[in-house]
């Protein structure tokens, strides 16, 4: 079975599979607040940020689209491996974190296509 | 046995696995990783202040000034980044039991960092001849950016002077502890340091 | 018969020796100097409940002046001044540290088996900056200087030019003065649930109260430097000129909102996560059945907090920023509700398939919930970003965050110090008089809040120190008045009860509510120690097994994991609690006392624009900083 890869010194794929999706919808939210104000705010009109935002945003986001659906996917692996374990340590811990990995990855995950969908198919700049 | 073992279990069942050194992080360290954590917080913050006022201007810098020049806050940052070398020696040394190395490794970071100080605050003093902070926004964060930065680092050189001084007392394992702890914060102070150079010299 | 005997004398020789090493020091320089977590908390809970005293006189006054249109009970000074403090006290002075100070401090170490916080003399340090930060905010109400550009202080408003009295500086150096004591606990919190864990207590076996103190440190960690940054830029722009938020020299007065709104969002999690962990521990008590989807309830917590960073410019959806920029703002703010929304149907499956037992705690938590739920709903409509630019800065907004932080934040206080109240006295409450002063809380809340709704619907704007009459909001403000005082009623039912019941209440014995976590294992009130015996932990409802319990009497008369050689307390590893070193405790210290002295000295002098004195100052808490760690515990080893 999966044993070796979730030792008590590794553990990677786990660590992947809960943080991976959080860490992707932090870098869309940064990248897509900073890439709208760079599109939109006054040093934009003066000229200086020639930015392509669509394919900046696409690009992005679909990265990123990509990494929380991997991580859900290692998430979706470790709980398979550790159907068996009851609640002592360390098998136990990482059924628990496994589950509470494939808990958040659609989470995270919709907030990035909704956002980047919003972006993209909102006009540019608009005032709300 | 050893005396954690014998506390914790005498008769011996669990004496094997205690004998060994401690695998977790010291409570110590975690407190230092998570301050650094709140502090890297708040230069994030500034220097996000720092770019979201260059994002409301159409001229940066603002009010005429001239950009910054590069050459010298580079290689300053570049002298104090290298001290990161001697402060994690020094932090190893203790735990090792070499105390005479570690307080030779951070007396000798302590000199470069002060210097790099010293020299600074000369330069912030140049360049507050060519500008107010209090005439444009830019001077303001400009200012106020890099005297934080300044400020963490002489915070630095106190802990590190309080370091120096208790390790010449002994060692104990408090002490390693406490070395290590300057060690983490003088890692972050040289992290942020990049970023703060970055930041200043970004317009040129 | 004679082993058992032996095994007895065994155990009080034991607890004995335990008694001798933890004895604590007596009378006024026994408190000055403590670093005992349970000491600490008491602190904390009685000053926070002064502020929360004064915070609802604030309230009767808003109210008062609201009765009917045209009043002059206050002045619109005074009625700004009322209404700043009042937030100002309620978020910062009574929720935050009563949350984390008071709950925090004193159950979480009974909860995971340990005997005090990682860093007890920070412990210390940090009530005493509270209290030296409450203080000097409400100085400047006593010299007629109070801040009053509400709680969120916006600028250009908060600028001297506008501003020109100290009463902002107050606030703002106040905040940052505060926030020292919120970012100490916090780091004490997270080290002490990560290392301080009784051996055995994986992640998967941690009380859900412990995560939600876990998200709630994080979340203080990561939102209290932009509020610093915020406060800070803005006493340099008073005090010496810096042009941050002055559009006219090239600053930004919108960089304030976000930056005050980045703290601010997170905060407003801040405020309600405690709540959620203290609801999590009285419903499995009182419904007899462990929680439905443990791990979901704990990652919920988690997640409200960590979400909760990305959603702060839905607080500025009416200023104009664009689309693009606001949908990730949008997006996050509608995805939240779903981990809040977890725990209600956890919580309520939970009441619903167990065995409820109506006593006053769980009271309290249903009334939470009901409550939440309501605030809930009026949130999740304020993320349509169309209907949030008619109804922001209108009563609605006010109506919704009082039934959330009213309703879902302090309600669960309510109820927890009703539960905790018998094991840190060491006494029961009157049952009676608990359920009446739920139910004239309840009411009155319901009674003062509700009507709010409508009256915003109806137009009526917030922060106006009256109204003009035949606009359709007199009838209803009056009700909301009427309501204001019988919850004031309820409260003071409740503070009555509680004050008979420490001196004339039943004794309460260990456990009088059947509890799952550890806390119950020991006596009311707990000793010094908090546990003769390091408890062996196998689940996630430590005290529900009674063969653990057992076996720790066993381990006691062993003399295994009782740790008396001095102030001793073991350290586990993080993830999976084995057990990994044993630490000595430092004991008292009057260090942290006088370090919070000389900030406060620092503070005081930035108000004052001494800043050369200023500095002294803060060459003497270094100083002092010094001399607290000359003191080296964990020598032992």
């Amino acid at each position: 079975m999966r044993r070796a890869r979730l030792g008590p010194g590794g553990e990677p794929l786990l660590w992947f599979g809960v943080l991976g999706a959080p860490a992707a919808w932090a870098l869309t939210h940064l990248a897509g607040v900073e890439l709208s104000q760079a599109s939109c705010m006054e040093a934009a009109r003066g000229g200086g940020w020639n930015l392509h935002f669509d394919a900046w945003t696409i690009a992005v986001f679909a990265t990123m689209a990509a990494i929380a659906v991997a991580a859900e996917v290692a998430a979706v692996l470790t709980f398979r491996a550790t159907r068996d374990a009851s609640s002592a340590p360390p098998r136990g811990r990482i059924h628990f974190l496994a589950i509470i990995g494939m808990t958040i990855g659609p989470l995270f995950l919709a907030m990035i296509l909704m956002g980047g969908l919003g972006a993209v198919l909102l006009e540019r700049c608009q005032q709300g | 046995m050893s005396g954690l073992a014998r506390r914790a279990e005498p008769s011996g069942a669990t004496a094997a696995a205690l004998a060994h050194r401690r695998r977790a992080i010291p409570n110590g360290i975690w407190g230092a990783l998570l301050f650094v954590a709140t502090e890297t917080a708040l230069f994030g913050t500034l220097i996000g202040s720092y770019f979201y006022l260059r994002f409301t201007s159409s001229q940066w810098p603002q009010g005429g000034v001239a950009a910054p020049s590069v050459a010298l806050p580079l290689a300053l940052t570049a002298a104090l980044v290298l001290t990161t070398a001697p402060v994690l020696l020094g932090a190893r040394a203790a735990r090792a039991g070499r105390r005479d190395n570690a307080i030779a490794l951070f007396a000798l970071a302590l000199a470069v960092q002060a210097s790099y100080l010293a020299w600074q605050i000369v330069a912030l003093h140049d360049d507050l001849q060519r500008f107010s902070p209090r005439a444009t926004a830019y001077g303001a964060i400009y200012v106020t950016l890099l005297v934080l930065h300044h400020a963490h680092v002489a915070l630095g050189l106190a802990l590190e002077g309080w370091l120096i001084a208790r390790l010449s007392r002994g060692l104990t394992r408090y002490r390693v502890t406490t070395a290590q702890v300057v060690a983490i914060y003088w890692v972050f102070v040289n992290a942020v340091a990049i970023a703060v150079v970055a930041t200043q010299v970004s317009p040129s | 018969m004679a082993v058992l005997d032996d095994a007895a004398v065994l155990r009080r020789r034991r607890v004995e020796r335990l008694e001798r090493v933890w004895e604590e020091r007596s009378g006024l320089l026994g408190w000055l100097t403590t670093t005992n977590h349970k000491r600490i908390g008491i602190m904390f809970f009685f000053t926070a409940l002064a502020f929360f005293a004064a915070g609802g006189v604030e309230a009767l006054l808003i109210r008062t002046q609201l009765i009917g249109p045209d009043q002059h009970v206050l002045s619109p000074q005074a009625y700004d001044e009322v209404f700043t403090l009042h937030g100002v006290t309620m978020i910062f002075l009574f929720v935050i540290p009563i949350s984390i100070g008071a709950f925090g401090n004193y159950l979480l170490p009974l909860q995971i088996g340990a005997r005090d916080l990682a860093f007890p003399r920070l412990n210390a340090f940090s009530y005493w900056v509270y209290l030296c930060s409450g203080i000097f905010v409400y100085v400047g109400l006593a010299i007629g200087q109070a801040p009053d550009a509400g709680w969120f202080d916006y600028v250009p408003l908060a600028s001297k030019q506008f501003s020109p009295s100290a009463g902002i500086d107050f606030y703002a150096l106040g905040l940052i003065f505060t926030g020292v004591s919120s970012t100490a606990t916090a780091i004490n919190l997270i080290v002490t649930t990560f290392k301080l864990r009784a051996p055995g207590m994986s992640l998967n076996r941690m009380p859900l109260f412990c995560y939600a103190f876990l998200a709630v440190s994080f979340a203080l960690l990561f939102a209290l430097p932009p509020l610093t940054v915020a406060t800070g830029l803005l006493e340099l722009e008073r005090r010496l000129g810096l042009p941050f938020y002055e559009v006219g020299r090239g600053g930004s007065a919108l960089m304030w909102q976000h930056l005050f709104w980045i703290f601010g969002h997170p905060e407003v999690y801040i405020i309600i996560l405690p709540a959620f962990g203290i609801a999590t521990s009285i419903i499995p008590t009182f419904t007899r059945r462990r929680m439905v989807a443990f791990p979901l309830v704990a990652i919920a917590e988690i997640l409200v907090a960590f979400i909760g960073f990305g959603v702060w410019a839905h607080h500025m959806f009416a200023v104009g920023l664009p689309t693009i920029e606001t949908i990730y703002f949008a997006a996050a703010s509608l995805i939240i509700v779903i981990p809040s929304a977890i725990q209600l149907f956890a919580w309520i499956t939970t009441i619903v398939t167990g065995t409820p037992i109506f006593k006053t705690p769980l009271l309290w938590i249903v009334g939470f919930i009901v409550l939440f739920i309501i605030g809930g709903l009026s949130g999740v409509m304020f993320a349509a970003i169309p209907f949030d630019q008619q109804t922001t800065d209108t009563y609605f907004v006010v109506a919704h965050f009082h039934f959330v932080i009213f309703g879902a934040a302090v309600f669960p206080i309510l109820g927890g110090i009703y539960y905790w109240f018998p094991k840190v006295t060491g006494r029961m409450y009157h049952e009676r008089a608990g359920q009446a002063s739920f139910w004239l809380t309840f009411a009155g809340t319901t009674i003062t809040f509700m009507p709010m709704h409508v009256v915003g619907l109806l137009g009526m704007p917030r922060r106006n120190y009256t109204y003009a009459p035949g606009m359709g909001w007199t009838g209803l403000n009056l009700i909301e008045t009427l309501g204001a005082y019988l919850l004031a009623g309820g409260l003071l039912l409740m503070t009555a009860n509680l004050l008979v019941s420490i001196f004339r209440g039943a004794p309460a014995g260990e456990d009088p509510w059947g509890g799952d976590t550890l806390e119950w294992a020991i006596s009311s009130p707990p000793p010094v120690y908090n546990f003769a015996v390091i408890p062996k932990v196998t689940s996630a409802y430590a005290m529900w097994d009674a063969a653990d319990r057992g076996e720790d009497l066993r381990r006691l008369a062993r003399g295994e994991m009782v740790l008396a050689d001095g102030h001793e307390q073991p350290a586990s590893t993080t993830l999976d609690a084995q057990l990994d070193d044993v630490l000595e405790m430092p004991t008292d210290s009057i260090w942290p006392l006088l370090l919070a002295l000389a900030l406060a000295g620092v503070f005081t002098m930035l108000l004052t624009g001494h800043l050369t004195t200023a500095y002294v100052f803060g060459g003497l808490a270094l100083a002092l900083l010094g001399c607290w760690h000359l003191k080296e515990p964990e020598e032992a080893t």
